[in-house]
């Protein structure tokens, strides 16, 4: 009896321990799939005839799956490098400017940087569902006027001009590639992993696009 | 001599909005360089004589994909017209990606480009009666099969493979470029 209090108390310990690892590993403001994400304007039927332009297939999610693993303990180094291109792109620093000082705001590319890890691994699982669609237009919302600033409660600059999001998708994929090759896949592997990652940031570039197009044009 | 390309007006239409200094800095967003200059020149005497080939698998691709073909149809018909005129343009569309400078005419007819996908300009050209505009979505879509579909034609004048590497993806920076400068009427006032 005694005994089995013992590991009745244990494993609930191993729950809480592990419920409070993941909150612990959930970042600030990263909401997918919880109830503050609205539903996307954008429905899953329209989502498949864009894969389907985007010659976005099975085979795309089976590699973007693959690269989950090779790239799960990486996501910091990934991160360092999309961050050194930020850096060191003024037009990019810009949006994480202070609107009154101009100066880069350390608390909110840090914040960003958090939830930017996980969009890494959410991207490689490649769950298509209404989730991960509505999550999309979340994160178009937070770079656009109507959220942006708002997740991190900062004083910075009220929107991310569009033109700059579809443009990321090189310096994003391009960088990403090495990371895809560290862990011992074949070159063949590598390239098919690294298509798979330049159509689904595409897809999402277009889903975060959708805030800021005129009315009957997206 | 040539025939001239019905609709074709590089450097006889109005300014586009996207200013010079614009362009420079989302070139180096993209990540374009002089090399990419290079490549892209290189990509164009590669790609002059294989045009008509490669728009056979682009309109075969379109063609295929129904969603797609309904921007140059009617009631779900498509217009031959309108698709034999558009296609005499895009052929040239390759050779200038590859091999006019991005200057300001370049810039220009970029954004004309840009309103003839538009409801804007859309069917104005070929006086054509069909739907209102092509959906920004599927502009961006294209990009990638624009460029998977280039890379076979880029690789058949027996250059080798680092070279047919780095035209691919000079290729890629130049399509991603543009179509992002399609995108400017669609886009509401000051969030281009």
């Amino acid at each position: 009896m005694k005994k089995k209090s013992l590991l009745t108390t244990l494993a609930a310990c191993i729950i809480v321990t592990g419920t409070y690892a993941q909150i612990a590993k959930t970042p600030p403001g990263y909401t997918y799939g919880t109830h503050q994400v609205a539903q996307s304007p954008f429905s899953l039927n329209d989502l498949k005839l864009l894969q389907q332009s985007l010659l976005f297939g099975e085979d795309d999610i089976k590699y973007l799956k693959m690269s989950h693993d090779i790239l799960k303990d990486q996501t910091n180094d990934i991160l360092n490098v999309w961050y050194g291109f930020v850096a060191s792109t003024p037009q990019l620093v810009y949006f994480f400017g202070n609107k009154t000082t101009g100066k880069p705001e350390g608390d909110y590319l840090a914040r960003v940087k958090e939830r930017f890890a996980l969009w890494i691994l959410q991207t490689a699982e490649a769950n298509y569902d209404q989730n991960w669609l509505n999550y999309q237009y979340e994160i178009g919302l937070r770079h656009y006027s109507a959220k942006k600033n708002r997740t991190d409660n900062v004083n910075s600059v009220p929107v991310i001009y569009y033109r700059y999001i579809p443009a990321l998708t090189i310096p994003i994929t391009t960088t990403l590639k090495p990371f895809l090759a560290k862990k011992g896949a074949s070159a063949d592997d590598v390239d098919k992993m690294y298509n798979a990652w330049v159509k689904s940031v595409l897809l999402q570039s277009i889903l975060w696009g959708q805030p800021y197009m005129k009315k009957g044009d997206f | 001599m040539e025939q001239p390309i019905k609709g074709y007006s590089y450097g006889q239409v109005g300014l586009s909005p996207v200013t010079s200094a614009d362009l420079y800095l989302l070139k180096k967003t993209v990540m374009f360089t002089e090399e990419d200059e290079k490549h892209l020149d290189l990509a164009g005497d590669i790609l002059k004589d294989q045009t008509n080939a490669i728009l056979d698998v682009w309109y075969g691709y379109v063609g295929s994909n129904e969603h797609l073909l309904h921007y140059f149809s009617k009631n779900e018909q498509p217009n031959t017209e309108y698709l034999t005129a558009v296609r005499a343009r895009f052929s040239q569309w390759i050779l200038d990606l590859c091999q006019k400078p991005y200057d300001q005419d370049w810039l220009n007819y970029q954004h004309e480009i840009a309103l003839r996908h538009h409801s804007t300009k859309k069917n104005k050209t070929d006086h054509i009666d069909s739907v209102p505009i092509i959906h920004y979505r599927y502009l961006v879509a294209f990009i990638f099969p624009i460029t998977a579909t280039i890379k076979g034609f880029l690789s058949n004048k027996g250059h080798d493979v680092a070279t047919v590497e780095a035209m691919h993806e000079a290729w890629f920076k130049a399509v991603t470029l543009t179509v992002i400068l399609w995108t400017y009427p669609y886009i509401n006032r000051n969030e281009f």
